[in-house]
């Protein structure tokens, strides 16, 4: 399946360019990853992920396939396999940097194909977790380029402040957690009257048990 | 064979005798069975649609403490001595089928390995620390794509395409020159038998004797038994397969899989008894594929809504490892598609062909295709030709007095009145008065409709080794009854329906007769639940056996009355003198007669053979047993979401005589809900690459007493032409019930413009045509 994404970030086009293209810099910038090993243009890492129930951990290596400074182009091959379990994750990620002066727009495209669990329950909702993940990484990597410090929990959007400002969130990321806030705005009428009810509820026990 | 029996018995709604054990919670399942020692089974599958096995390193999983083996297709794969069924016979070239995948994997859920280990937990552990090295290859997963294709599932299957059949070419000219034409195309989705019980079995080898024991959920445990032996290359008497209660297999559960063939070659090499029970999600992924069919169906109709000919053309998606042989099976979609209609021309083409998703598996009425697409197209022509569906049904459909009649492929129906249930149905619905209510809701902005479909089935068809059926019924030294046949227990009620039978066939009181099923140790050989046999096969070898026995009783009551054995009547568990006066007559109990047979027998007369038991093979001397039924629903759909409401469903069927009315409502109503889930909820999903999108409850929508109204039955009886007038009645509720869904629809969306022939008609579904259509 392919995922489009695209995020902005205050920094000049060179030095984004400098930092995407260094995997000792942009690895913690990926909530969930781990870099394990480097060796000039590739190297191995692991990605854990956890949707409600399920964790999948997935450990794998990858390869700049593609960096061409001069069109802005990166491009990383990626493959990774479960490892509890027997599901595989392979990508190639494309990232075309546009200089827009103090700013840089990244388009983000990636080829993902995932199989086992993690798609068979989650592919509903791999396009949310995705734009998701990218603005985390995008603000992440923002606060790196800016503060020079890796931040992958610390810059809080709105859309993510329920995933992002866990402060248990160690070296994985909740999925759910993170789908929850786009599907929460989708159910947020339904949850207010919920809400709603249940204080009314709440309410209505009190004065029950205080009059017994 | 008894002559006139007096049915006591049969025909009333007698209380079934398996419910006081199924609803305490004390059936016995084949996860209830316990063995010394017993081991764990459990399969590694492939999460790829299709991809090359470069190696298997079990290393890491034989190093867990209490894993005791890890079996690749190496393992096992040569043991196999013949894997044929009996349902194709051995002389059929079949699909390939081998036990664990060789070299590739071709669907999502293909066994790969299998971790045998001291307990569930530790087999699941261990099954995901198998390290199998794939090398992804392209995959099919859409077999409308797969004719063809660059991907092939299968090398000796160069296109893909499994096999296939053309009956007569379609008439091209009277399709030219007919009046009216109707045409569409349906297409169903993927769903399938989804038991309660999934799949399992316990095979214990006790290698000393050569014996193997076989705990199995299945709809046919002598077949299994006699494949058991097959496939280890072991002689058929050292096998015993019991079944005690299955908990339903709606077809999964008839011919052995591939996964059982992989437990039943394991047990050898492990020490002690091997259990294997699937998960929810392996059954979902794993245990078979149905109703996926793609097709185009004519029909071509004279100025007056005459049928003139029928044709149909499809392509049935039978997936990677279709179990049983799938090409011969689906003929049947073809050969029934004029269905229970005076159908003067017939054609039809279709090709089986191979995906990258589960096995085409048999599911209850697995040529269901014929009547969705028949009924759907003569809604569509009723609405082109401006009749109401009932009008063009009520002009095509067959009387009794037409019968018998062949359709025009052959098919000899008879003992058989389609018109009969149609009216029934139609009245029980009040037809006139839904249009009415239907024209008020209209100018509300309701959307209500109505949907027919009508079919004619083949039941207790008597082909090769469907055309017998076993019973020993044997009265014990206390004058109580057993009956032993092949059975058993899958939810079809055959214990009840074996009592009532045995109970007049001896003039027994039913509280003296129990049944032993499902244990081929003791019971005869039977082909078991499929094909809507079970009651008119059972019927008949129940009626053999009792005959032969009862001749026996009345033999030693007569001498013991001292009258002649055309005085002696059997009733009450006692032989009675018929001229007897009532209240003085004289009679001898059941009881008496068999103690004195098993510890007086020097009391009986000379030449006279102590025995009260008999064992008889009844063969079938019927072809087919034709059922009929026609299901009527009405539903709201919400126009704004899709919604669809059934607000009534009614099926007047004839099934012959009935045993138990109850029974045969039961079966109507199971089958029923499922074809409405199949119109409405369920489908499995598979994505471009071929990963299942719907491997849990959360993703397969099951139909639940919420989407169901209550079902109105009405009854034809027209005896059927085998024992005692039963037909069969296992299939037919799933068969109807989706089209007749899909045609209420249809008809209340008529005023809008919308027919939905995609299945299913979620809601989702349901909202896009209506926005095209808006467009």
């Amino acid at each position: 399946m392919e995922l489009n994404n695209e995020f902005r970030v205050a920094v000049p086009a060179a030095k984004t360019w400098e930092v995407l293209t260094d995997v000792e810099r942009v690895a913690p910038c990926l909530p969930g990853a781990t870099l394990l090993s480097v060796d000039g243009d590739e190297f191995t890492g692991a990605v854990k992920v956890k949707v409600g129930p399920i964790t999948v951990s997935y450990k794998g290596n990858a390869a700049f396939v593609e960096k061409d400074a001069a069109a802005q182009r990166v491009v990383l091959r990626a493959t990774g396999k479960e490892t509890r379990g027997n599901g595989n994750a392979a990508a190639v990620v494309t990232a075309q940097l546009k200089d827009e002066g103090a700013a840089t727009s990244v388009v983000i495209t990636t080829d993902l194909t995932i199989s086992g669990k993690a798609v068979q329950f989650g592919r509903g909702v791999l396009a949310d977790v995705a734009g998701n993940l990218i603005a985390q990484f995008a603000k992440a990597l923002e606060a790196d380029i800016l503060g020079g410090a890796p931040a992958a929990t610390t810059a809080p959007t709105a859309e993510t402040i329920s995933a992002a400002s866990q402060p248990d969130i160690g070296d994985s990321v909740d999925l759910l957690k993170v789908v929850a806030v786009p599907m929460a705005k989708r159910a947020a009428p339904a949850l207010a009257a919920l809400a709603a009810g249940a204080a009314i509820g709440f309410l209505l026990g009190r004065r029950n048990r205080s009059v017994s | 064979m008894t002559d006139t029996v007096a049915t006591r018995y049969a025909g009333t709604r007698v209380s079934r005798v398996e419910d006081n054990r199924l609803l305490t919670g004390r059936g016995t399942f084949v996860d209830d069975v316990t063995r010394p020692g017993m081991l764990h089974a459990c399969f590694v599958r492939s999460p790829f649609a299709h991809a090359k096995i470069n190696g298997i390193d079990a290393g890491a999983a034989l190093a867990l403490p209490g894993v005791r083996a890890v079996f690749t297709a190496a393992d096992l794969n040569g043991d196999v001595k013949e894997a044929w069924h009996a349902v194709a016979g051995k002389d059929v070239p079949d699909t390939p089928r081998p036990p664990l995948a060789e070299g590739e994997v071709k669907f999502v859920g293909d066994p790969v390995a299998l971790v045998v280990a001291d307990s569930r937990y530790l087999a699941e552990d261990a099954v995901e620390l198998v390290d199998v090295d794939y090398e992804p290859l392209p995959a099919v997963a859409d077999f409308t794509q797969a004719v063809g294709s660059d991907v092939v599932v299968h090398d000796a299957y160069p296109d893909n395409v499994a096999g296939g059949m053309g009956g007569a070419p379609p008439d091209e000219e009277t399709f030219s020159s007919a009046a009216h034409v109707a045409e569409a195309n349906v297409y169903q989705q993927i769903y399938a038998p989804v038991p309660m019980e999934t799949r399992g079995m316990v095979v214990e080898w006790e290698a000393s004797s050569e014996e193997l024991t076989v705990w199995a959920s299945t709809q046919t445990p002598h077949e299994l038994r006699a494949f058991a032996a097959r496939l280890l290359g072991i002689p058929a008497q050292g096998v015993r397969v019991i079944m005690r209660d299955t908990g339903g297999g709606f077809g999964q559960k008839v011919v052995p899989m591939r996964e059982d063939m992989c437990i039943l070659l394991a047990a050898r090499k492990v020490p002690f008894a091997l259990k294997w029970i699937e998960d929810r999600r392996e059954n979902l992924m794993s245990a078979g594929q149905a109703r996926h069919v793609d097709g185009k169906a004519r029909m071509a109709f004279d100025d007056e809504g005459n049928i003139l000919a029928a044709d149909i053309d499809f392509t049935y998606d039978i997936g990677a490892y279709p179990t049983p042989y799938p090409v011969l099976t689906t003929a049947a979609v073809g050969m029934f598609f004029p269905g229970p209609y005076r159908v003067p021309k017939a054609s039809f083409n279709y090709k089986t062909v191979f995906s990258n998703t589960a096995g085409l598996a048999a599911y209850r009425g697995p040529w269901q295709y014929e009547t969705l697409t028949r009924e759907i197209l003569l809604d569509i022509a009723a609405r082109k030709m401006d009749m109401d569906p009932v009008e063009l049904r009520r002009r095509n459909i067959l009387r009794g007095d037409e019968m018998p009649y062949f359709n025009p492929n052959g098919m000899p129906y008879d003992h058989v009145a389609p018109a009969d249930t149609f009216e029934q149905a139609v009245k029980i619905l009040d037809h006139e008065g839904f249009r009415r209510e239907q024209a008020d809701a209209l100018a509300e902005g309701r959307y209500i409709g109505l949907g027919f479909s009508a079919y004619i089935e083949p039941t207790g068809a008597a082909t090769g080794h469907l055309a017998t059926e076993g019973a020993t019924i044997r009265m014990e030294p206390t004058g109580k009854i057993n009956v032993y046949v092949n059975g058993g227990s899958t939810g079809n009620s055959i214990e009840t329906t074996v009592v009532q039978l045995t109970a007049d066939a001896l003039g027994a009181n039913i509280e003296d007769v129990s049944t032993i099923q499902g244990d081929t140790a003791v019971t005869p050989y039977g082909a078991g639940t499929q094909g809507s046999r079970s009651g008119p096969m059972t019927a008949g070898a129940v009626s053999e056996a009792g005959g032969m026995l009862r001749k026996q009783i009345v033999a030693m009551a007569a001498h013991r009355l001292g009258v002649d054995e055309d005085q002696i009547e059997l009733s009450g568990s006692k032989a009675l003198v018929r001229e007897d006066p009532p209240g003085e007559s004289r009679s001898v109990t059941f009881a008496d007669i068999a103690y004195r047979s098993y510890y007086e027998p020097q009391q009986l007369p000379p030449g006279m053979a102590a025995t009260l038991e008999a064992t008889a093979r009844f063969t079938s001397q019927t072809m087919i047993h034709w059922a009929n039924a026609t299901h009527a629903c009405t539903c709201e759909v919400d126009v704004e979401t899709g919604r669809v409401s059934l607000t009534r469903y009614i099926v007047s069927e004839d099934v012959g005589a009935m045993i138990n009315p109850n029974v045969v409502e039961g079966q109507i109503a199971g089958g029923t809900v499922q074809g409405i889930g199949g119109a409405l909820l369920e489908n499995m999903v598979y994505d471009d690459d071929g990963n299942p999108l719907s491997s849990t409850f959360v993703d397969y929508l099951l139909p639940t007493a919420t989407e169901v109204p209550p079902i109105e039955y009405g009854h034809i009886e027209i005896p059927g032409p085998g024992v005692g007038g039963y037909k069969g009645v296992g299939e037919g509720g799933a068969i109807g019930s989706t089209p007749a869904v899909i045609n209420a629809i249809n008809d209340a969306l008529a005023p809008l413009g919308v027919t939905l022939t995609r299945l299913p008609a979620s809601p989702a579904a349901i909202v896009e045509l209506l926005e095209q259509a808006r467009k």
